[in-house]
């Protein structure tokens, strides 16, 4: 079991601009949601040393994110492995606090990709061999994914509907969420087709928005005004970045790193589980 | 050198042999698997030891539909698209475009062929439906 087990908390959270966020820039939106987790604890942008964030946008981005908060971190980490990123540093935050490279650790991203666009951050190099094809990024690999797994299983496109038609489900209860109307089965079914087997409604809404965790050591956890979120484990596998170098397209680096991550759990102690899962057919 | 020549990588050389009409694969000698897309360095997916040097081979250009998906665009975008993941019965899986059939009628399983168009700037690997031979 990892000496991180319990190590390291989360002691604020913060969100700003979900949904649209028209005339604000991502820093601005990043920024007033590292304001909102600064303020649930109770410190200030003077208490962060340690700075953890990623972009598809920004090349450095901890030195403009730094530069933008007006922070000096003296230990940084700025790993871009995907949508993933933000969850992984948690990890690197716990790791960093363990090791006294840091005192707080701030976890942040925000993006106006909605309002900047309407469109999902591409991929920002070509890849040398899909080029050719013109692949329009993510939508086009998650559909060989799909395809190939209905192929392999018999799953229907109304298995992978219900996906998206329990993620409504659920944002309904969410205030906060940016689609909230009711959508059905048929729905997700009859809308536009995008690529084989996924329809326009299978597909990740592209929303603006910010979100920052601010983690201390598990020692100064409860000096904090909210109950602390204890870091209980986790972590990371690379596999591709090319589909075509996935090495079997139905089972992901997730089933490893899940495992990876040994997370013991009494039975009733999980609560929820939240999936990163903005495409049906993932 | 097949990890390259003294003034080519892998990959300008897979280019070059592509413009000529052949495909070019990269094998490891010391246990025969085959890589695509070519590398400077055998990949570690094949169990290489540091060191050892690819040997290229000649794809018969005959293979599998692995996956595949109709990238809808619109008319003024080129119109739908076939995106398909082919294996080469050599062994490697390579992304590419099934042409000379409708998008929506590639199918996973299916026995294709492949043709290099030539007619762009650079060559471009798509595949066709195999056509049984009139043995």
């Amino acid at each position: 079991m990892s000496s991180l087990r319990g190590s390291a908390a989360v002691v604020g959270a913060g969100l700003a601009g979900l949904g649209e966020a028209p005339g604000f820039s991502a820093l601005e939106i990043l920024g007033l949601s590292v304001d909102a987790a600064l303020e649930e604890c109770g410190l200030g942008l003077g208490d962060v040393d340690g700075l953890f964030t990623a972009s598809s946008f920004h090349s450095m981005p901890t030195v403009s994110v730094a530069e933008f908060l007006g922070i000096f971190p003296r230990f940084s980490d700025g790993s871009m492995i995907g949508g993933s990123s933000f969850v992984a540093q948690l990890q690197l935050a716990a790791m960093a606090l363990d090791a006294r490279l840091c005192e707080v650790a701030l976890i942040a991203y925000g993006s106006n990709q909605r309002t900047a666009g309407g469109k999902l951050v591409s991929m920002t190099e070509p890849q040398p061999y899909e080029r050719a094809y013109r692949l329009r990024y993510p939508i086009d690999a998650y559909a060989l994914v799909a395809a190939r797994h209905m192929h392999e299983f018999g799953t229907t496109r109304a298995d992978l509907a219900a996906v998206a038609v329990a993620a409504r489900d659920w944002a309904q209860l969410n205030p906060d969420a940016f689609r909230r109307d009711p959508l059905s089965l048929e729905d997700v079914l009859s809308a536009r087709m995008v690529s084989d087997p996924l329809g326009v409604l299978d597909c990740c809404l592209v929303t603006d928005g910010g979100g920052a965790v601010v983690m201390v050591r598990a020692e100064r956890a409860r000096d904090f005004p909210r109950p602390p979120a204890y870091f209980l484990g986790g972590a990371t596998e690379l596999s591709h970045r090319s589909i075509a170098e996935m090495p079997d397209l139905t089972t992901t680096a997730a089933v490893r790193s899940g495992a990876a991550a040994n997370v013991f759990c009494a039975d009733g102690d999980l609560a929820a589980t939240w999936h990163y899962d903005g495409f049906s057919g993932r | 050198m097949a990890q390259g020549d003294d003034t080519h990588g892998p990959e300008a050389i897979f280019r070059a042999a592509l413009a000529k009409g052949r495909i070019l694969l990269q094998r490891n000698p010391e246990n025969g698997a085959v890589v695509f897309y070519p590398r400077a360095v055998l990949p570690g997916t094949h169990g290489a030891r540091a060191g050892a040097r690819a040997e290229w081979i000649t794809a018969s250009g005959r293979g599998t539909v692995h996956s595949t998906t109709v990238s809808h665009r619109r008319p003024e975008a080129g119109g739908d698209r076939n995106i398909a993941l082919v294996d080469l019965v050599e062994g490697a899986r390579l992304m590419s475009s099934v042409v000379g059939i409708a998008p929506e009628a590639v199918r996973i399983g299916m026995a294709v062929r492949a043709r290099i168009d030539l007619s762009g700037d650079e060559p471009v690997l798509l595949f066709e439906p195999e056509v049984e031979s009139e043995a």
